[in-house]
């Protein structure tokens, strides 16, 4: 589904202040190449980007669940998530072109190279997946969760994960090489022949294809969390926002971005330009030689208030799935603006739950405090929402009294 | 008010996975999660070493900076705990979490309908103290009767300690001069920002 709407109003901004905005919450997946940005979100989007204007060409909302690996293809798109499904998306063609069935757990990395697709799972398996009708084959990889996929020059697939281990696979997925880490893995870019991995220590580690390591540069006392690598270059992000463009082969800083609030998930790299992109639910730009900022930054507002009361403070652990402005359905949840009065599933423009459309709930003051007493998954069954209660009859009725000023 | 903390001492740690045990016990924690693991590199090799990871309950702790839902609070003892009523199981403590301790019930698809469970230090959760709602939903809470983590206190070469974490440096310290070599405290300087020196 193609959202005119959003390009327009993205094209009424000069190209110079435009960062790419589209994502209703945190943005977790990025890849970029041939000037095209393909962005994975927590509102379970995938947004393909033109790079160098900022203009969303192509809108899906598919999965079920943060959208956690993206990687671009010659002619389109993979994405995948915590459903455990893996999609492609071709140019010129509505919907997936195959999707993967869900899965038993998420996929925590995906990688291409050269007609060749991959995943990690967060069970420690690794699938290979055919592009001609997305069949796969799995097998067990990692005691624990799989951080980190890519295929090397040669066609062999490099993998590490949770249990502190580092693995190279042939193409029949026969162990080639193994080895240790240092501590936990968060992350794998391939940097020409050397392999560039975040620790979660703090530490950006050069390896070997081998699994030797290389040089390392302790970056932060915080953990590093995101990677991605061009010729010459490795950049590394830390769950505080701060970002670094370093050189290879030496991992010398280069650049440190300015952080922006809270963890930045996902970098990716294009020519001349870094991408960022994370709990500000923006996606930003820079230029890559030195790091300085391209366009100014804007941040996602879901247009309530911190004015300081209860049920401000309440409304938090909403926010990050429910807008109070009125029809911005963009996150994962529907908008509460104008919540009391209305029928359970019944605004325009969100795609609830078949289970909740069968449901009879007007919402009330008091029936919201029953779902929070209750819990969703017993007052409201089937619902996607997951199963959050709030125990304090007077945080309950705080939130009722804060959403009650959101209404037409 | 003590700082609680865990040491790791991986020069003495023998893969024996009690203390994997006894916080599966201690806890009834569920099949599929295990909130104490022990690691081992260079399986079978010259510098072979363990070590067993949970929770290290970090000061400044990046789970809860990266939390959307702000569900990760630190109690007086300097024990990192979060509410299972608030966590809507999205999964980026998972990759905040230097030590993989963040782990999500196979029942569910993590990130969608699961809540997150980890080491408590066996101190419960925001539930009143020794009630059942605090122990089917966070395990049982010895802090509050006194006692201290059961893997540690089960740990039979005493390679996990838990307690006040100026006591256990400091047992950790002598431990290094006796012996006369020390790998260092696993872990210690990532959670706590600091290195024990000897």
């Amino acid at each position: 589904m193609r959202l005119a709407a959003l390009a327009l109003v993205l094209m009424a901004l000069p190209v110079s202040a435009q960062n790419p905005v589209g994502h209703g919450g945190p943005v977790s997946a990025l890849d970029a190449g041939a000037q095209r940005v393909v962005s994975g979100g927590f509102d379970g989007r995938v947004i393909l980007w033109h790079a160098d204007d900022g203009i969303a060409a192509r809108i899906e909302h598919f999965h079920s669940g943060n959208v956690s690996a993206v990687s671009l293809l010659p002619d389109g798109f993979a994405s995948a998530a915590q459903d455990g499904r893996v999609a492609l998306w071709r140019a010129g063609q509505d919907g997936p072109v195959w999707a993967t069935p869900p899965g038993p757990a998420p996929v925590t990395a995906l990688a291409y190279a050269d007609g060749a697709l991959a995943a990690g799972f967060g069970d420690g398996r690794i699938g290979r997946i055919a592009l001609a009708d997305g069949s796969l084959t799995a097998f067990d990889a990692h005691d624990g969760r799989v951080t980190g996929l890519a295929f090397m020059a040669d066609g062999t697939l490099v993998s590490v994960g949770a249990d502190l281990r580092f693995a190279r696979w042939d193409a029949g997925d026969r162990l080639v090489a193994r080895g240790n880490l240092p501590g936990l893995p968060n992350g794998l870019a391939r940097a020409g022949d050397v392999l560039a991995v975040p620790f979660a220590d703090g530490n950006l580690r050069l390896m070997s294809a081998d699994g030797a390591l290389l040089p390392e540069r302790f970056l932060t006392d915080r953990p590093l969390i995101a990677v991605a690598s061009a010729p010459g270059t490795v950049a590394a992000a830390a769950v505080d926002g701060a970002v670094w463009i370093l050189d290879l082969p030496f991992l010398t800083i280069r650049a440190e971005v300015p952080g922006g609030a809270g963890p930045v998930w996902a970098l990716a790299l294009d020519e001349d330009v870094l991408f960022t992109a994370g709990a500000q639910g923006v996606i930003q730009r820079f230029l890559l030689a030195d790091g300085h900022p391209l366009g100014a930054s804007k941040p996602v507002s879901d247009g309530s208030e911190q004015d300081g009361s209860r049920g401000a403070e309440v409304w938090r652990a909403c926010a990050i799935c429910h807008s109070l402005a009125p029809g911005d359905h963009s996150r994962a949840g529907p908008s509460l603006h104008g919540l009391f009065g209305r029928r359970i599933a019944s605004v325009e423009g969100y795609a609830f739950s078949p289970a909740l459309r069968d449901l009879s709930i007007i919402w009330t003051p008091e029936t919201l405090s029953a779902l929070f007493e209750q819990g969703p998954e017993a007052y409201t069954p089937g619902s996607r929402m997951p199963d959050q209660r709030i125990a304090d009859p007077e945080d309950r009725a705080a939130l009722a009294e804060y959403l009650a000023q959101f209404a037409p | 008010m003590a700082r609680m903390k865990f040491l790791c001492d991986a020069d003495r740690c023998i893969e024996c996975n009690a203390c994997v045990t006894a916080c599966k016990n201690e806890h009834e924690v569920p099949w599929g999660i295990n909130r104490r693991r022990v690691v081992t590199i260079n399986d079978g090799l010259p510098g072979e070493r363990s070590v067993s990871m949970a929770c290290m309950h970090c000061t400044d702790a990046p789970c809860a900076s990266v939390c959307p839902v702000n569900c990760f609070y630190t109690t007086a003892d300097g024990v990192v705990l979060h509410n299972k009523d608030t966590c809507i199981g999205c999964g980026y403590c998972s990759f905040a979490c230097p030590f993989g301790a963040p782990q999500y019930p196979q029942t569910a698809n993590f990130g969608t309908r699961g809540k997150m469970d980890k080491c408590t230090y066996c101190s419960g959760g925001p539930e009143a103290d020794h009630s059942q709602a605090e122990y089917v939903k966070y395990g049982a809470n010895r802090l509050a009767e006194g006692k201290l983590p059961l893997c540690a206190e089960m740990c039979s070469t005493k390679a996990l300690l838990a307690g006040d974490g100026d006591i256990i440096a400091e047992i950790y310290r002598e431990r290094v001069v006796t012996r006369g070599y020390g790998s260092g405290a696993w872990g210690w300087r990532t959670a706590y920002g600091e290195t024990v020196s000897v």
